[in-house]
């Protein structure tokens, strides 16, 4: 996502370009760096938020109620993780508080602006993410209530919500030259219609997974009302219950319509969204970071606002006796803000910025990368296209690999490296594998996972580990051993530059990181592997090393030299345990 | 919101970054310091380029810490450790394009620094058996170094400025003219405008 704003490219699909635009903006400013600039499209619309939600509720209930939600939502683990990151969430949350808002609007007093604000939002949200649509479905229970009212303003409210859908425009202008990094080429209007609807998920495009609403699985559903319980009472502890029930209440007495409108809110952005993306019968880590700790934010925000009404409740009975009692009760949200905080804290997690680094350092001059996964690969193209750290290398993303070409856009841009990587710039925007084996005999081709592993390319292609990554040497290369020596050099060579020891004191609950670590652990196996054949007298260690997804057993001789590169990658593999994550569910 | 409140909240807001990354400058260069005293250039180099990242204006800590990485850069020409100089250029290199604006801090060490990154990798390319010559090799290294994708800043800053008037303009246009009863001809007039100016965020999207 930096790399994309700075560039003014194209994110993943669906592109997101207004978060990409404001991104942009941001780094106009005259101070810090591009990511910390970034990060602040987060920051600043997690506060416009809660501010938000605080005018919101100070007007509905009482100033401290609103003030209960607003901690409750500041309190809860994922608001702050995605408050602190580069990511389009935190912005999506405040579209989805302003549809919420004025569909609240229109059930109290019913205008046509709210109604066209409605659709100019809905417009906006096609560059955003698509859980914004949701909204949909509370939003036509309030259409349903005004259907006379509204019926006239059909046509001006299409107007308003193409409109909004304008901003697409800007990913079609974009791909029709090189730009920075470009996730969802799409020069024409069919290719934009593909990004948008994000059919480069296959079955996680939009499409499918609104096609997947209307399969009826009981199990399925059983799993994810399980699931968003278990990501409730991680988020907000048990207490809070107390107050969505007393919220509820609340609402009922006020307005019926109102409580509906509530229910439908918090339902499709629990149970819907989790039986369509969070229905995992287990709860992997994956899963629990990767779509829990993202796409619930707007439920975390409709549960925090329930729970500030059943609070308003509670300090009206208090009011009279024990006026002290609700400013007590402000302290509980504020009991999780610290370990939650600090958890998320990445400005002290220094591992994607030096892992990132030290992968690239450590490649010969001219080399072509093959980076598999969004760690190795997105972190380096952002280090390589903006900040031109080694921009001498070509990264090729290793899932686009179809045999025998590879697709190479992004990490190695025709419009720049056509006359230096001739062999990687044939027609069809892809290479060609024999043309690499020279790269491949001067152990210029580097890939972060074994080649081997891919049922096509194992026939062409022996991998080796090097430092970090493993080289790609071709077929007929026979004697393999023979290389030891050679890649224990290169070991040895970059030993002092590799900063293994932020894995050790990042403090942060970051799954990224701790698959980052796991690099450092293999390099400091095999580099104690290289200092144990010289002792006699040694003891068998075992240690896992890691090869992309895939784990292996290495055996290694300790002694004296090698102990502490051993203790090194034992401590940092026990630090980044999967048991010691926040979010972490025992099975 | 008044507008004396979103003042004094922005001016908090940008008080509180600046002074964050002038704790962080701070612990930086004294950590970079420390380094340097215990010629640990590796740790000094991080230390000082941590420094020039985290950028802010007349900070006379940041061409401090660009002397000492030159200062390291010239002792490993020294030892001929040709792997810790080029760790040192691309460092300093990174955390300068690292901070760009709308313009490029520290620009006139940048200047210096490519040409010392293509001389640096075309050696070391040569060194690693390449078969071409020097200058040719050079003119590759050159092409890399030099070529800019990124977008033009001012245009893109304009082109952004254009898009914030569209989508302001949108909403001003809804509420305007839509008070309690719609008015159409209004509202048609204001979309007039509106695709105006989403012409002209397009064609500075383009531009830039």
């Amino acid at each position: 996502m930096v790399a994309a704003s700075f560039g003014l490219g194209v994110a993943h699909p669906s592109g997101y370009p207004i978060y990409l635009i404001l991104g942009k903006l941001l780094t106009f400013l005259p101070f810090g760096s591009i990511p910390f600039k970034v990060t602040l499209v987060s920051s600043l619309s997690s506060t416009v938020l809660l501010t938000l939600i605080y005018r919101f509720l100070s007007a509905k209930t009482n100033e401290i109620s609103a003030l209960f939600s607003v901690l409750m939502l500041l309190s809860s683990y994922s608001f702050i993780s995605q408050s602190l990151i580069q990511k389009f969430y935190t912005l999506n949350a405040v579209l989805i508080f302003l549809i919420f808002y004025l569909g609240f609007r229109c059930l109290e007093d019913y205008k046509p602006k709210y109604l066209l604000a409605i659709a100019l939002l809905f417009g906006f949200a096609l560059g955003l993410h698509h859980t914004t649509y949701f909204m949909a479905i509370p939003i036509l229970f309030v259409l349903v209530i005004n259907l006379k009212k509204v019926s006239k303003y059909i046509f001006p409210s299409i107007i308003c919500f193409m409109l909004g859908a304008l901003n697409v425009i800007y990913i079609l202008i974009r791909s029709q030259k090189p730009t920075l990094l470009n996730l969802a080429f799409s020069p024409n209007f069919q290719m934009l219609l593909d990004t948008l609807a994000r059919k480069a998920y296959k079955e996680g495009s939009s499409i499918e997974v609104t096609k997947s609403m209307f399969v009826f699985d009981l199990e399925r559903l059983y799993a994810s009302i399980k699931n968003i319980a278990i990501i409730t009472i991680k988020q907000f502890n048990y207490l809070p219950i107390f107050f969505l029930l007393l919220g509820f209440f609340a609402i009922y007495k006020r307005d019926k319509q109102k409580l509906f409108y509530f229910i439908l809110c918090i339902i499709v952005y629990s149970v819907l969204l989790s039986y369509l993306t969070f229905s995992h019968s287990t709860l992997t880590l994956d899963a629990a970071y990767i779509v829990a700790n993202q796409y619930f934010v707007p439920y975390l925000i409709f549960f925090a606002l329930i729970c500030g009404y059943g609070f308003w409740v509670l300090s009206e009975i208090l009011a009279k006796n024990f006026r002290v009692v609700p400013k007590l009760l402000l302290l509980i949200p504020l009991i999780y803000i610290p370990e939650h905080w600090f958890r998320n804290n990445y400005s002290s997690n220094q591992v994607p910025h030096y892992k990132t680094i030290d992968q690239l350092f450590v490649k010969p001059i001219k080399s072509i990368c093959i980076n598999e996964g969004d760690n190795d690969v997105f972190q380096a193209w952002y280090m390589k296209n903006v900040e031109k750290f080694r921009d001498d290398l070509c990264i090729i993303s290793a899932p686009t690999i179809k045999d025998p070409l590879w697709s190479i856009e992004n990490g190695c841009n025709k419009a720049i490296y056509k006359s230096i990587y001739p062999e990687l710039m044939e027609e069809s925007e892809s290479i060609n594998l024999a043309t690499l084996s020279p790269y491949m005999k001067k152990l210029r081709v580097l890939s972060t996972s074994p080649l081997e592993l891919n049922p096509v390319l194992n026939l062409h292609l022996r991998s080796f580990y090097s430092v970090l990554d493993l080289a790609v040497l071709p077929e007929e290369s026979s004697n393999l051993e023979a290389l030891n020596p050679t890649f224990t050099k290169y070991r040895e060579k970059f030993e002092d530059y590799l900063h293994f020891k932020p894995c050790l004191s990042h403090r942060t609950d970051d799954v990224f990181t701790r698959a980052l670590c796991s690099k450092y652990v293999t390099y400091l196996a095999f580099r104690a592997k290289d200092l144990s054949e010289t002792s006699d007298k040694s003891v068998i260690s075992k240690i896992k090393v890691f090869f992309g997804e895939k784990a292996y057993d290495l055996e290694i001789f300790t002694n004296d030299k090698n102990s502490h590169l051993l203790k090194y990658a034992l401590d940092i593999a026990e630090y980044n345990k999967i048991e010691e994550f926040f979010l972490y569910e025992k099975k | 919101m008044r507008k004396s409140e979103i003042v004094l909240y922005t001016t908090t807001f940008l008080i509180g970054i600046i002074t964050l990354l002038v704790l962080r400058q701070i612990i930086h260069y004294r950590s970079a310091i420390k380094a340097l005293e215990r010629k640990n250039y590796i740790e000094a180099v991080d230390g000082f380029s941590d420094v020039i990242y985290n950028h802010i204006p007349f900070s006379p800590l940041e061409k401090k810490s660009i002397n000492y990485i030159h200062h390291v850069i010239k002792v490993a020409d020294e030892t001929e450790d040709y792997v810790l100089k080029l760790y040192a250029i691309e460092m300093l290199r990174r955390s300068i394009y690292g901070i760009r604006h709308l313009n490029t801090p520290h620009n006139s060490t940048l200047v210096d620094l490519n040409s010392q990154t293509i001389k640096l990798r075309s050696q070391l390319l040569i060194q690693d058996g390449y078969l071409k010559g020097v200058s040719e090799t050079e003119d590759e290294m050159k092409s890399i170094v030099e070529k800019e994708l990124a977008p033009n800043p001012l245009l893109a800053f304009v082109a952004i400025l254009m898009f914030l008037g569209y989508v302001a303009f949108a909403f001003w246009n809804i509420f305007a003219h839509t008070k309690d009863e719609f008015v159409l001809k209004k509202f048609l007039a204001g979309i007039l405008i509106l695709l105006l100016l989403a012409f002209g965020w397009s064609i500075g999207f383009y531009l830039c």
